[in-house]
């Protein structure tokens, strides 16, 4: 049992706060120079204000085609591969993305949209390829192509007139209980 | 506060009646001067197949040979009960005479007991009496404070961890005269944690006979263990779904573990199963709505025969939108159109700043309420979160600043898209004295508040059903393991008490007594619903959410205002419990108060109210809404700022008074909900690349800002209270957006102008409450992190409004 990681689910960590009537501790001082807020540099590269950043170095593949001196670990097809650092701007299929709360989530080579009507002429000016129509005019498409960056195309489709939003799938464990 | 009084259908008549039924013969030989008054006889009425909060009809063995008329008096004991309206009050139960032979009991309390009545006619009596057996019931039901609040512990307050507390506390030098006025002290501090009548007045509801009958409750959570036996009868079979990849049963979703992803020392992500033995969140939530009732099994859901389906999301959040689909009741989720279901949702996500709206997520969440039912829509019943004191994901922020100290919560509901749509009911959580429970997270987007308690053992949290047996669950041997970190075994066993393996009312651990949070409220409020449902199935989404706000009970009636002091004068960034002009009352913390199952069920069983056909209005904005980017030269969105000229309203730092600016509606529409969006921009509000901290440099401008609202009815609402954990710039179109603390892509909800008329001036008023000190904290990485005071004042550009409401 692993019980760091249980205390991450809420109810549990509602149990904590119930050991928290028990241990009654003080949180310690944090000694930090009063910033100078004149002196503050701000963030200006776009790239590194993403809500999403890959900083993970961890790569998902086909299992069929990952190397396995490099995979960690195989989840039904996907294998979960050692990779370097990227840098190169952009979501494509596999990569593992973080936010700032230290949220991990895989691009899972899909866009989620919300479409006005016709999807099978939005796929054929997009060449998406349909895998899931939806109610609510709400689909799962993904491009027929290998290798296209997700998120400057979920951006084209969203300027279509046909197409309400257009949002690059993530799959992770985001939501916890209450 | 509710009054947990029953109220029942006066009886005119009186309780002298004319008994005819022996026959006119004797009365007609009556004449005869000489014939002799014969004394009326009365015998035992014996009761069988009593339930408890269940009312039962029978006959009194009354009667008079000369068919004279007959007067009764009802005895506790010794002592003459007087009634109201032919309804007699007893400890234990209450007895409505229908006639002067015929009755209904309701039993209370579920004990044996006997009613003396005396009959009289013409000055003689005879003595009888009704026997009643200890009702079935449900063993645990009458420690399940949320159905009906008469004070009891819930297991919590025990002698137990009275007497273990004191010696940790006291440590094991402390005199015996020590440790009892240590004990006192305790059981001191216990007082005023529970107040009769706090609950949801189930037991009016479940006396009416409706009881969830034929309403379906989709639990989407962690999976409940449908095998439980106290759920099992109304698990639907084969409905629930296992999201797990390769599950061996795909219909039977009950919890082992769940996948998550992991970061090793080397910073490599991995996908991993964690076998689970203490969480039983999906089973515990279950259990509040469904428990199956009178079977002398554990508790009593809130709706004891509604139905049952269990789907596990949050073992497995890694299907993408085909698994959303399914759990938002699309096709392919096994859920009919015409079925009367509703679809709990104990679950969310809350940083520590504003998500954007998703507009795939919005069709989502609006697709049930309004295609389910037949059109007329099925309710998705949202936790609101609990962090109004320790956010879950800003590090120890929260508790450094220690705002939930004042009043005000760490993390405004209004972060969440699920807890804003205007297609969720969110639910806020209330302890056992009718209070705020301390975690329950605060804010305008709130609809209801239910029972959700607080922790279990120094204040009742929920009795429920757990996963079986002693080795899963809260109440398991691994459920109570890290007690051990901080005492001994008699420590540990008289903290855990009902939770500990072996307690007598619990031997197999199947009950749990620390369910709380308002991931309890959630599903407190679901049973209402399906009770509704059953009472009425032809109510919409919108009736029933109608029927939630017009019985709910205004809950702390006196809870009060939060004022911030400022240098000019103070502004009330809570407001507690406003009357808006429609007569609904109000209250960040509550909702429309609390939720009331007997009203609401009576209400529902009457509905006349035709609320038409609802419409949203267009946005109505005002000055420079940034609403949308243009890809630049490096592929990246960048702000389109319109040509709209910019309010340019300077908020002032540090000033109560504020900035108000007014946007005029002309359409006349009943509001049902009012929807908001701001574009406020400060320099400062950024991201920093800070050498000297090792975390995060965060400014205060996002901190420190307040939005009030006030209606052209003059209804005020704080649609963001200062002091809550704001420590990033707004997001559009995945990006942070530097100098921005505010953007449209968030859509503040308000219910608090609910049935008020949307015509005429709305005013927003934006407050910069504070120039606080530096605050130092640890961030959720446990870097070292600062909050300094903003030096440049937020600026409001522009504001917009939307009306979700009627003609």
């Amino acid at each position: 049992m692993n019980v760091k990681t249980l205390f991450l689910a809420s109810v549990s960590v509602i149990s904590m706060n119930t050991l928290a009537n028990v241990m009654t501790s003080e949180l310690k001082p944090l000694e930090l120079k009063a910033v100078d807020v004149a002196t503050l540099k701000k963030v200006k590269d776009t790239a590194e204000t993403a809500v999403l950043t890959k900083e993970a170095r961890l790569k998902a593949l086909p299992a069929a085609i990952a190397a396995p001196e490099k995979t960690i670990k195989v989840h039904h097809d996907i294998a979960y591969v050692k990779s370097t650092p990227i840098h190169k701007a952009g979501y494509y299929k596999g990569d593992v993305l973080t936010d700032k709360q230290g949220n991990k989530q895989i691009v899972s080579g899909n866009l989620e949209i919300k479409h006005n009507g016709d999807l099978q002429s939005i796929a054929n000016k997009f060449d998406l390829i349909i895998l899931r129509d939806f109610e609510n005019k709400i689909a799962l498409v993904k491009p027929r192509a290998n290798n296209t960056e997700l998120n400057k195309l979920a951006l084209e489709l969203s300027k279509s007139e046909q197409i309400a939003i257009a949002e690059v799938e993530l799959l992770g464990s985001l939501e916890r209980a209450f | 506060m509710n009054n947990n009084k029953f109220k029942y259908t006066a009886l005119s008549t009186a309780i002298v009646l004319a008994l005819s039924a022996c026959g006119g013969s004797d009365k007609d030989n009556a004449s005869t001067a000489e014939q002799v008054d014969r004394s009326p006889q009365a015998g035992v009425t014996q009761l069988e197949n009593v339930k408890h909060w269940q009312n039962i009809s029978g006959t009194i063995q009354a009667s008079d040979p000369d068919g004279d008329n007959l007067s009764i008096a009802i005895f506790d004991g010794e002592t003459e009960i007087t009634p109201v309206d032919n309804v007699y009050t007893l400890p234990h139960g209450v007895l409505t005479l229908k006639s002067i032979s015929t009755f209904d009991y309701l039993p209370l309390t579920g004990e044996a007991a006997t009613i003396k009545y005396t009959i009289t006619a013409k000055g003689k009596s005879a003595n009888g009496s009704i026997e009643i057996p200890a009702s079935i019931t449900d063993p645990l039901a009458y420690q399940q404070w949320h159905l009906r609040n008469t004070e009891q512990s819930a297991f919590s307050q025990s002698e137990a961890l009275v007497e273990q507390m004191a010696k940790r506390r006291l440590g094991s030098s402390a005199s015996e005269d020590e440790l009892k006025a240590e004990e006192q002290r305790l059981r001191d501090s216990f007082v005023g944690s529970k107040i009769a009548g706090n609950d949801l007045n189930v037991a009016e509801a479940h006396a009416l006979g409706i009881t969830g009958k034929g309403i379906i409750s989709v639990v989407v959570d962690h999976g409940t263990n449908i095998g439980h036996e106290d759920l099992s009868d109304n698990v639907l079979p084969g409905r629930s779904i296992n999201l797990l990849p390769n599950a061996s049963d795909p219909t039977d979703p009950t919890m082992t573990g769940y996948w998550t992803e992991q970061e090793d020392k080397d910073g490599n992500i991995s996908e991993v199963y964690e076998n689970n033995d203490i969480e039983a969140h999906g089973t515990a939530v279950s259990g509040l709505i469904a428990a199956k009732g009178w079977n002398g099994l554990g508790g009593r859901g809130v709706a004891p025969d509604s139905s049952l389906i269990s789907i596990n999301y949050l073992d497995y959040q890694r299907g993408g939108l085909i698994d959303l689909a399914i759990i938002h009741g699309m096709d392919g989720s096994g859920i009919r159109k015409d079925e009367n279901v509703l679809f709990n949702r104990s679950y969310g996500y809350s940083p520590a700043h504003f998500l954007p709206e998703n507009e795939v997520r919005e069709s989502l969440f609006a697709y049930a309420p309004s295609t389910l039912r037949d059109g007329k829509g099925a309710l998705s019943i949202v936790a609101a979160g609990n962090e109004f004191v320790n956010g879950s994901h800003n590090g120890d922020y929260c508790k450094r600043t220690n705002v939930a100290s004042i009043g005000l919560g760490c993390i405004d509901v209004n972060v969440s898209q699920a807890s804003r749509s205007p297609h969720s009911l969110t639910v806020a959580a209330v302890a056992a004295n009718g209070k705020k429970s301390s975690y329950s997270s605060a804010g305008s987007a709130l609809f209801i508040s239910a029972p959700g308690g607080e922790y279990g053992a120094f204040a009742p949290a929920m009795v429920t059903t757990d996963e079986m047996t002693c080795l899963e669950g809260y109440s398991s041997f691994a459920g109570i393991e890290e007690l051990y970190q901080y005492g001994s075994q008699a420590f540990v066993e008289g903290f855990a008490n009902f939770n500990y393996p072996g307690h007598p009312q619990n031997a197999n651990c199947n009950y749990t007594n620390t369910m709380n949070g308002t991931s309890s409220a959630a599903p407190n409020t679901s049973g209402v619903i399906a009770l509704i449902l059953e009472a009425n199935p032809d109510l919409s989404a919108r009736d029933i959410r109608h029927i939630l706000a017009t019985t709910a009970v205004k809950n702390d009636p006196e809870n009060s205002q939060v004022k911030l002091a400022t240098p000019t004068g103070e502004f009330i960034a809570h407001l507690g419990w406003v009357k808006n002009a429609a007569g609904y009352h109000f209250n960040n913390y509550y909702g429309f108060g609390l939720a009331n199952a007997g009203k609401a069920v009576k209400m529902a069983m009457n509905y006349k109210t035709d609320l038409g056909a609802q419409i949203s209005s267009e946005w109505i904005d005002a000055g420079s809404q940034i609403l949308e980017t243009k890809i630049d030269a490096n592929g990246f969105p960048e702000l389109v700022v319109p040509t709209t000229p910019s309010l340019d309203l300077t908020i002032p730092d540090n000033d109560a008074q504020g900035i108000t600016h007014n946007i005029v509606l002309d359409d006349e529409m009943t509001v049902e909900s009012m929807q908001f969006r701001f574009t406020i921009s400060n320099p400062e509000m950024a991201l920093y690349s800070n050498s000297s901290i090792p975390g995060d440099t965060a400014s205060s401008a996002g901190t420190d800002l307040a939005l009030e609202v006030t209606s052209p009815s003059g209804t005020k609402a704080i649609v963001l209270a200062s002091k809550h954990a704001h420590l990033m710039p707004a997001i559009l179109d995945g990006y942070y957006r530097s100098g921005y603390v505010q953007l449209p892509s968030v859509h503040f909800l308000s219910n608090a102008f609910y049935g008020e008329q949307a015509k005429g001036t709305w005013t927003v008023r934006a407050v910069d409450t504070d120039k606080p000190d530096q605050v130092n904290y640890l961030n959720k990485a446990n870097k070292a992190s600062i909050v300094f005071a903003n030096s440049e004042p937020s600026t409001l550009e522009g504001w917009g409004l939307r009306v979700i409401g009627r003609k």
